[in-house]
């Protein structure tokens, strides 16, 4: 019991719970959130009738309020998640793994926007798939996000490598970043935009970079304003792989 | 160690303690005094008595000399009486005779004088002599005016006082008490017999030659005559029979002296015959007076040359006798003073022996108690000091081979111990590796290698420079893991003793030592060995120990990101969540919905209001960390009224007591304290029993004894609630974890997670003790000055 008194009592066990504890928060407050989308669903299709116009625009805003604070939980739990990913290093064949992704989650593109991919076929990479998906998804979306109002999004994603490092880069002609914001880009306190105007709050980039952290890797953006955004990503070959 | 039984022991104990107390060179010296007075006495006495003997010869040999220097009257005083005789009977022819033989008379006596001059005194014979001498110068003087028979009586006394005093000369120098029986009888012959012998013949040949003169003869005379004759018969046999007794042994001299004394024997019984028969018998007398006379002087003068032999030769044996006695007495003399200065010699030689062996014995010892190798070598006798001093320097040796193994051991232990505590001070493999070569460096004194060397990481910045430098293959750690054992490799004329480390059977790097020689003496690889080991514990703590602190560091920024993570999306979800919670009450105000559709209404709105909840407890739980206000100095009194103040309506409630001792100020986040003991008096509160008042105590835990100092405060907060089983006890700070139903209790169950938060927060911790139905005891620390603390 005494040594639960030393000055240092803060042992590692504990600073990994708070990941689970996170989680956990997480978990007990998508409850609610599922029972009031749930009900306000219920409500819009049995009760559209018996509700006025302004009642069912009231319903209507409180389902959006409760789609974003899914999406604000459902990301503060990926986060706490990723963040006590254990690394699981295997073979990628990186030309497969972007195809998939992107045929599964960015099939149905915004009218007008495109996303061009090109990876060496018999590229194939030691790393962890899940940091991988992470990395290429937010900076995917990210790209998709931010485009400005009247252009549609067109994003390029590259896979190369270059002096034994693999290199992910992710180009978009979006509204580009003042260079003078760049260093705060990763920042989770600072937002660059209104909250209205973008949905998604900006965590993105805050998961790319402790995902890139966690492979080892560097990240390097090159922006301004209105000429788009280039996102590199470098990874290292991982230490003990591929010997 | 002989075996003495105890009689010996005690019988030479005072001998023992005696001898023990002395010295070496004191006990010889002891022992060579005590053999050297006897030595000296008997040596003393041998020399004594060898020279009382020589002494004794001289004086037989003077004694015989002055018996030779007078002998020559023996001859001419017999001479004179019988020539004087003849004249005072009328022969006038013996007047020129008389005269004739003056001047060897007078020689004679000169030459007495002489001796008497010498020896007389000495020899006690000066009285004597002068009584024969001056009687004979009367009997000179008067012979003539005598007649002839007084003349011949005054005569023959002076002879008789004559033969009288050689007599005298034998006894006195001791002629008679010769030890050698051959020469006794030799003196004998020489000074008793012959002289007797020859005088009976002078009387024999004086007055017969006066009885056939005058041709008659009284009957006194006859007697006297026949007497004489008998005598002179014995007398010569004496003399044969001596001479036989004193050449005995000696074959060569025998014959010559045999003769000369048988030849004088034979004309001494000669004469007797011719005497009886020419004096006693004169019908038929045949020769004159002088003719017989003559015949007399004829077997006077052959004793007188065995006289002189005799003397001659004994004079010969005495001179020969005392020159060897002397040559003797010098020999022992010499002989004595040889061995005195050769045991002088040896004492000088026992005493500096055992003088020097000591002294150096003591050197030795000097030098060993400082505790360096005696700088001379102790060469070993064969005596028992030798056997001392080997054992000593056996002794020495493994004395100084101990020193050595100690010093050496102490050198290596310290080497050992001081890289451990560099490995301490250091926490980057590279820059130990470069304080640790100085130190590897600087032990060349004892270890076989020059102050060269070099430190390889396997890992390290600069192991590739290194290499480089000293023209070897850089390590690859492809290839480390092959490189086990310690070899020597010669690079530019130096020899390089590559010195692998490794760890979990792992080549970390190498230790480069540049050292003398091509070989490594066995207790140097096992120490260089053992200093790998140290190398390979030292590096492999130091890797593993950044690794852990790297991963607690990345950790500890993981968990910060998170906060703020979690912090910014509680923040993010107020919003939403405030729309949910005004437009549901709107939808309830305004609009007529009823049955189901106002219970699900109803519910949605609980449902916000639940997550409400949450998201407090989510922001709250994150901004422990994330919103940080710096320490002050919080009064705990204080803080505790006010949390009291805040939990005002539930204490009312429960008409809990609260007793709390007097607290301290500490340095602490004031909010957060409250919070701290808001949620514990509240879950105190919460967890009650039914029925049962509650009583909440916060109690100061083992106040600080002086020296145990640690800058903690301990507290106890104690409750008499329901309490849990004590298998629960980290769960229930574990945020979302109840232990109970949700509808028992209300609340989200974060309080005891933030309350451990902040207790971390403050340097202390929390844990619980519980029994169900009695109560639960939260121990709790915090800090009791921030500045210590972050001292320590």
């Amino acid at each position: 019991m005494d040594k639960i008194f030393h000055p240092i009592a803060m042992d590692r066990k504990e600073l990994s719970d708070m990941h689970l504890q996170i989680r956990r928060m997480c978990h007990d407050l998508n409850a609610p959130i599922r029972a009031i989308h749930g009900f306000a669903e219920i409500l819009q299709r049995r009760e559209a009738d018996q509700l006025s116009e302004r009642g069912n625009m009231y319903l209507q805003r409180m389902v959006a309020a409760t789609h974003t604070m899914e999406q604000i939980v459902s990301r503060l739990h990926q986060y706490a998640r990723l963040a006590t990913h254990p690394l699981k290093l295997k073979p990628v064949s990186v030309a497969q793994f972007t195809e998939e992704i992107i045929s599964v989650h960015y099939r149905h593109l915004p009218v007008g926007a495109s996303l061009q991919w090109q990876a060496d076929q018999s590229l194939v990479w030691p790393s962890d798939p899940v940091l991988l998906e992470t990395i290429l998804r937010e900076l995917a979306e990210n790209a998709l996000l931010y485009t400005k109002a009247e252009a549609p999004a067109q994003v390029n994603i590259a896979w190369s490598i270059e002096q034994g490092r693999l290199l992910l880069t992710v180009r978009d002609e979006g509204i580009g970043i003042d260079p003078e914001y760049h260093q705060r880009v990763f920042d989770l306190f600072e937002r660059l935009h209104g909250r209205d105007q973008f949905a998604g709050a900006g965590t993105g980039l805050t998961m790319v970079l402790k995902a890139v952290g966690l492979l080892g890797g560097t990240i390097a953006l090159a922006s301004a304003v209105d000429l788009g955004t280039t996102v590199q990503i470098s990874l290292p070959k991982p230490d003990g792989a591929g010997a | 160690m002989s075996p003495q039984s105890p009689f010996s022991t005690s019988l030479l104990a005072p001998g023992i303690r005696l001898v023990q107390n002395l010295k070496f060179a004191e006990k010889f010296l002891l022992v060579c005094l005590l053999l050297l007075i006897p030595l000296i006495y008997a040596s003393y006495y041998l020399l004594d008595d060898v020279h009382q003997h020589a002494q004794e010869k001289q004086l037989e040999m003077d004694g015989l000399q002055y018996a030779v220097q007078v002998s020559a009257l023996l001859e001419l005083i017999p001479q004179h009486r019988g020539m004087t005789n003849g004249l005072l009977r009328g022969d006038e022819n013996f007047r020129a005779r008389i005269a004739a033989m003056q001047p060897a008379l007078e020689k004679a006596l000169a030459d007495a004088d002489a001796a008497d001059q010498r020896w007389g005194a000495e020899l006690q014979l000066h009285e004597p002599w002068q009584q024969v001498r001056s009687r004979w110068l009367r009997l000179h003087d008067n012979a003539r005016q005598l007649s002839a028979d007084t003349s011949w009586q005054q005569h023959t006394d002076l002879i008789a006082d004559y033969l009288d005093l050689v007599f005298r000369i034998t006894v006195n120098s001791s002629l008679y008490t010769e030890d050698d029986p051959a020469t006794r009888h030799m003196i004998e012959v020489n000074f008793h017999y012959l002289p007797q012998l020859i005088e009976a013949l002078g009387q024999l040949r004086g007055s017969g030659s006066g009885m056939i003169a005058d041709g008659k003869i009284t009957m006194e005379e006859h007697h006297e005559f026949t007497r004489l004759i008998s005598a002179v018969s014995v007398l010569s046999h004496e003399v044969q029979r001596n001479m036989g007794f004193a050449f005995e042994r000696s074959w060569p001299l025998r014959t010559a002296f045999a003769d000369s004394a048988n030849q004088t024997a034979s004309q001494a019984d000669g004469y007797a015959a011719l005497a009886q028969a020419q004096v006693l018998q004169p019908a038929v007398p045949a020769i004159s007076a002088p003719l017989y006379f003559d015949h007399g002087t004829e077997a006077i003068s052959s004793g007188y040359r065995l006289l002189k032999m005799t003397t001659e030769h004994n004079r010969e044996n005495f001179e020969r006798d005392i020159k060897s006695l002397n040559s003797h007495r010098n020999t022992l003399v010499v002989t004595f003073m040889l061995g005195m200065l050769m045991i002088g010699y040896l004492i000088m030689a026992f005493y500096f022996s055992i003088r020097n062996t000591t002294g150096i014995l003591k050197n030795v010892v000097d030098h060993l108690q400082h505790g360096d190798a005696p700088q001379e070598v102790v060469l070993p006798g064969r005596d028992e000091l030798g056997k001392i001093v080997q054992l000593f320097n056996q002794l020495s040796g493994q004395l100084i081979r101990t020193n050595t193994e100690l010093r050496r051991s102490h050198h290596e232990d310290q080497l050992l111990s001081d890289l451990s505590l560099l490995a301490l001070q250091h926490d980057n493999l590279n820059r130990f590796a470069q304080a640790a070569l100085p130190l590897i460096v600087a032990a060349a004194e004892w270890l076989p290698c020059k102050p060269a060397g070099q430190i390889n990481l396997v890992r390290g910045d600069n192991s590739r420079y290194v290499a480089a430098t000293l023209g070897m293959e850089p390590i690859n750690p492809a290839t480390a893991t092959h490189l086990t054992g310690m070899r020597i490799e010669r690079v530019a004329q130096n020899n390089i003793l590559r010195l692998p480390f490794m760890i979990g059977g792992e080549c970390a790097g190498e230790l480069l030592l540049a050292i003398m020689g091509e070989t490594l003496p066995p207790e140097k690889q096992i120490f260089l060995s053992r200093l790998a080991n140290a190398f390979a514990i030292a590096v492999g703590r130091l890797s593993a120990e950044s690794a852990l602190q790297q991963r607690e560091v990345d950790l500890l920024r993981s968990n910060e990101e998170l906060e703020r993570f979690a912090y910014i999306s509680s923040h993010d979800m107020q919003e939403p969540l405030r729309k949910i919670q005004s437009f549901g009450d709107r939808l309830i105000s305004s609009t007529k919905l009823e049955g189901r559709s106002l219970d699900f209404l109803q519910r949605m709105v609980a449902a916000a209001g639940r997550m409400q909840e949450l998201i407090e407890d989510l922001l709250m739980y994150s901004r422990v960390n994330a919103s940080q206000r710096p320490f002050v100095p919080t009064d705990l009194n204080q803080v505790v009224a006010e949390a009291c103040n805040t939990l005002e309506l539930q204490i009312e409630e429960t008409r809990a007591k609260i007793h709390i001792d007097p607290l301290p100020v500490i340095d602490a986040d004031k909010i957060q304290m409250v919070q701290l003991f808001q949620n514990l008096i509240g879950n105190a509160l919460k967890y009650r029993r039914e029925g049962v008042t509650p009583i909440i105590t916060i109690t100061v835990d083992e106040p600080n004894k002086p020296g145990t100092e640690d800058n903690m405060l301990r507290l106890i907060c104690q409750d008499n609630g329901i309490g849990f089983e004590q298998q629960y006890a980290e769960q229930i700070f574990e945020a979302f974890k109840r232990l109970h139903g949700r509808g028992e209790y209300s609340g989200s169950g974060i309080g005891l997670s933030v309350c451990r938060r902040i207790v971390e927060r403050h340097g202390g911790a929390i844990y619980a003790t519980s029994e169900p139905g009695v109560g639960t005891r939260m121990h709790l620390s915090v800090w009791l000055s921030h500045k210590n603390a972050s001292a320590i």
